[in-house]
């Protein structure tokens, strides 16, 4: 299910590459939330595959419960076909308001952080 | 003779079950849904797979760590938050109360922090009684020895109250700065601890 974008050498760069998942993780829920309700796999799943963040379960309940008890998502268990009820999370309008101004920051960051980053690709090349 | 989780039903029961033990400290309606949540999620890990094998079981749960380490994650979040929000020395003193009954670290932090409200609630303690009792103090007992006894003391000659009606302001001020300093710490280390657990399940998913 995790699949890495490319390996990266040293330890130390591995160290930074942990925190700085870590640092996303909840920008990255909640972005995940944001068209649709969904449970807890799904997230996880969607994580992983649209964003190439895999995230291990014991991290992503506790952290879901924490939003929870922040009052940024909300949480609802509906019965499904598989034969047992999941429990659905949708963002509440905290939690769109609070995503926005993330996602709002996060371009504004990654943007300028992208700029610094043109003469070290360039060569690279 | 019955072996212990024979099947794979039996192993996830005894997981869960053992998950709900460990939750006691929060509402028990929250544990019980924290619990069903996670039923629920082996319950569709595993039918993504098809039929539930031992070995799927083993590996499921082992991505989930140990019910005490997922508990703790949940506790001390929830502990946390409050204690984060009040900032109250007895939230906080909760808080470490039940993060001691989950690991080792837990109870070096609750052995600390108990040490640290002792010391800071008879400074504050004796502060507050010294109008109404002019005997208490801070005694040197012994003058060889230089021990000190907080409290009401009959010492003999040598022995001496130190402080006289300084106690009040150097009580009130020790004590609630004790008190402030052991709350700091206490809500750092509980912070620290969950970061180093959050650190360490990120890294095993991304490994």
């Amino acid at each position: 299910m995790a699949v890495r974008a490319a390996p990266l050498p040293s330890e130390s760069v591995d160290k930074w590459e942990v925190q700085l998942r870590k640092g996303c993780l909840e920008l990255a829920i909640l972005a995940a939330l944001w068209s649709d309700r969904l449970y807890g796999l799904e997230i996880m799943r969607r994580l992983a595959d649209d964003s190439g963040l895999p995230v291990p379960e014991g991290t992503v309940y506790p952290l879901l419960n924490r939003l929870k008890g922040e009052g940024l998502l909300t949480s609802e268990w509906v019965e499904a076909d598989a034969g047992h009820p999941r429990k659905y999370y949708r963002l509440t309008t905290p939690g769109r308001r609070r995503v926005t101004e993330m996602a709002r920051f996060w371009q504004t960051f990654s943007a300028s952080l992208d700029d610094l980053l043109v003469p070290i690709r360039k060569e690279e090349r | 003779m019955t072996v212990p989780y024979s099947n794979p039903q039996t192993k996830i029961d005894t997981y869960l079950a053992e998950l709900g033990a460990r939750l006691y400290a929060l509402p028990t309606e929250q544990a019980q849904d924290i619990v069903e949540e996670i039923r629920s999620h082996i319950l569709d890990s595993a039918s993504a797979n098809g039929a539930l094998t031992e070995t799927e079981v083993d590996e499921m749960l082992g991505r989930l760590g140990p019910p005490s380490t997922l508990a703790a994650g949940y506790v001390a979040d929830n502990f946390l938050a409050r204690a984060e929000r009040k900032r109250m020395p007895w939230t906080v003193f909760h808080a470490v109360l039940h993060w001691a009954a989950l690991s080792l670290k837990g109870m070096v932090v609750l052995f600390a922090c108990s040490i640290g409200y002792l010391f800071g609630a008879s400074f504050l303690v004796a502060a507050l009684i010294k109008p109404f009792n002019p005997e208490v103090g801070l005694w040197r007992t012994d003058a060889d020895t230089f021990s000190l006894a907080l409290g009401v003391a009959h010492a003999v000659p040598p022995g001496h109250e130190l402080l006289g009606w300084k106690l009040i302001p150097l009580g009130l001020a020790l004590g609630g700065g004790t008190i402030l300093l052991t709350t700091h710490l206490a809500l750092w280390c509980i912070r620290q601890f969950r970061r180093s657990t959050e650190t360490r399940e990120l890294r095993r998913a991304v490994l």
